[in-house]
């Protein structure tokens, strides 16, 4: 035997017994199975995906409209992400002539 | 396994929005196939043409969930493996419950009525075994595919293949002696 190639053709030549009868018999029961399904209409199967786009456009929208970009500016500030103005060290002379008193970590 | 040809993603398609003619019409492409196989590893008639009908019919089922990107073939063919290699070993227990020594051979059923050939030496050989001939050289898988259609390891794939094809060898070349 020449291996695979003898193995191969053998193989497709064994027929099982009654096979035309078998499939003409299995027809009518895979044609009901078919017909007894209710089939997933094309909306429902959809339906997810269709939804999860809807929901990004319409946040996309608001985010983009002058009201949306005020309800964001709003959130920013409330939480706090804006920058904030830091006040620099300056060399001045005090407003009004007296004593300053001065508490550090170090001590007045 | 390459993708569905272009006829038989429409016939899918079909299928899933009811057709029943695009249902026969794969029906008709993969019956023979898929029946043939499942003889082939349980080796019982009546138990094939139960399997393949099981398994067209589970297909129907999940019709809907099917990616129609991917082939039907496999998706059959891996509902038909499984479920003769499940149905021969239930019938090989049955048999060891009832003590009926087969000695050395496997139960033949009936490919045994097959008294020379490749059906005699497949006959002899363990369901598994035979599930892995059969999807090699009557389904045409590589044995890549096959590790992937059956859950196993392809080092697994590849001793089967390699057993089964020694045993069936040694049996012709007896044969031919």
């Amino acid at each position: 035997m020449s291996g695979d190639t003898d193995v191969r053709r053998a193989l497709q030549r064994i027929q099982a017994p009654d096979e035309l009868d078998a499939q003409r018999r299995a027809w009518p029961l895979v044609r009901a199975a078919l017909e007894a399904r209710e089939p997933i209409a094309w909306p429902k199967r959809n339906l997810r995906p269709l939804l999860v786009a809807a929901a990004v456009v319409l946040i996309l929208a608001a985010a983009v409209s002058s009201p949306g970009r005020a309800l964001v500016g709003s959130v920013r500030d409330a939480v706090g992400t804006s920058e904030k103005v830091k006040a620099r060290p300056a060399l001045t002379s005090l407003p009004a002539p007296g004593l300053l008193l001065v508490n550090a970590r170090t001590g007045p | 396994m390459v993708g569905p040809g272009r006829q038989e993603r429409s016939w899918i398609r079909g299928a899933q929005a009811g057709s029943a003619s695009d249902l026969e019409a794969l029906f008709r492409e993969h019956w023979p196939r898929a029946h043939r196989a499942a003889y082939l590893v349980v080796q019982d008639a009546a138990a094939a043409e139960d399997i393949a009908q099981e398994a067209f019919l589970a297909a129907v089922r999940s019709l809907d969930r099917f990616d129609r990107k991917r082939p039907f073939g496999p998706w059959l063919h891996r509902i038909v493996v499984n479920r003769a290699i499940d149905w021969a070993r239930a019938r090989r227990l049955r048999r060891e419950t009832a003590e009926v020594d087969a000695g050395d051979e496997y139960d033949t059923g009936d490919l045994g009525t097959f008294s020379s050939g490749v059906a005699a030496g497949l006959a002899s050989l363990q369901p598994e075994h035979r599930a892995v001939i059969v999807l090699r050289y009557l389904l045409e898988y590589t044995p890549g595919e096959i590790a992937e259609l059956l859950d196993l390891p392809r080092g697994t794939v590849n001793s089967r293949l390699r057993r089964g094809l020694d045993r069936l060898e040694e049996i012709m070349d007896r044969e031919h002696a």
